[in-house]
């Protein structure tokens, strides 16, 4: 797909409000991730040279939860999304705007965490975020997308390593990581 | 305005290319080369303003912390030395938004 397509893609999405995330080195060359806040679910399209039109070539839905953790992971890359953003994100108000660094909630749990930390209960307070990041986790998979974490630091998304890529317009809409 | 400056740059800068240090720290940690005290000194250097290494380095110890684990060799001095990073990286951070 060149590049006026995938500009015409992310438009289209955009007008629709439906966040685009091309996740450029992630994804298939030229594929799209959009989110649908409605149904909370994140497809990821491409075009298809042939037949001239978009493609969905994977699609997961999320819980709003999840999508309390997935919509600052996304809107990190390819920076890291630190785990003072994704404690704010997930401790926050479900409908609250996306939240940055600067954000007063952020530096709130910046300070919480780092408390926490020297009193050794980082683990404790972030289990139930992390037991969250894990199902993401595997329903990024079948994008094709993998969740790193960092000690202590945040999470960053990198391309799935695995025999078979789950994303690929050759095994369909959607598939397990490793091709079980 | 230079897009590889790591002063400059909110977009991601590409890490291969100078003043970015992403191919010796590869040099370092997968093929165990060992550099001089002067380029020693401008890796670290550059590692001290620059977030994107730094969160490169941070990956890249996390990977070799699992791939330890992975291969039954003993993790924790990949362990300490991403603990003394995580640490320093925040108290960076820390820093960085006092500002």
């Amino acid at each position: 797909m060149n590049q006026q397509i995938q500009t015409s893609l992310s438009a289209y999405a955009a007008t629709e409000q439906f966040p685009s995330y091309p996740l450029s080195g992630l994804l298939p060359e030229g594929a799209l991730l959009v989110f649908n806040p409605t149904l909370a679910t994140l497809s990821c399209l491409d075009y298809d040279q042939e037949q001239q039109t978009p493609r969905l070539l994977a699609e997961q839905q999320f819980t709003p939860m999840e999508v309390c953790l997935l919509r600052p992971l996304l809107a990190a890359y390819p920076d890291y999304c630190a785990y003072e953003v994704l404690h704010a994100s997930f401790y926050g108000p479900p409908d609250s705007p996306l939240l940055d660094l600067t954000n007063p909630a952020v530096a709130r749990s910046r300070k919480q965490l780092e408390a926490m930390r020297q009193q050794g209960t980082w683990q404790d307070e972030m289990r139930p975020l992390r037991n969250l990041l894990s199902r993401i986790r595997l329903k990024l998979h079948l994008l094709s997308i993998d969740v790193k974490s960092i000690l202590e630091t945040g999470c960053l998304l990198m391309p799935l390593r695995s025999r078979q890529q789950a994303v690929s317009p050759q095994n369909g809409r959607t598939g397990d990581s490793d091709g079980r | 305005m230079d897009a590889n400056d790591p002063f400059e740059s909110e977009e991601s800068p590409d890490l291969s290319l100078p003043p970015h240090v992403l191919p010796h720290l590869f040099e370092l940690l997968a093929e165990g080369s060992f550099p001089d005290a002067a380029q020693q000194d401008s890796l670290t250097l550059h590692l001290f303003i620059c977030s994107w290494c730094r969160v490169t380095l941070l990956y890249l110890l996390s990977v070799a912390e699992e791939a330890d684990q992975q291969s039954g060799v003993d993790s924790a001095p990949a362990h300490a030395l991403l603990e003394r990073w995580v640490d320093l990286h925040r108290r960076l951070e820390a820093r960085e938004k006092e500002r």
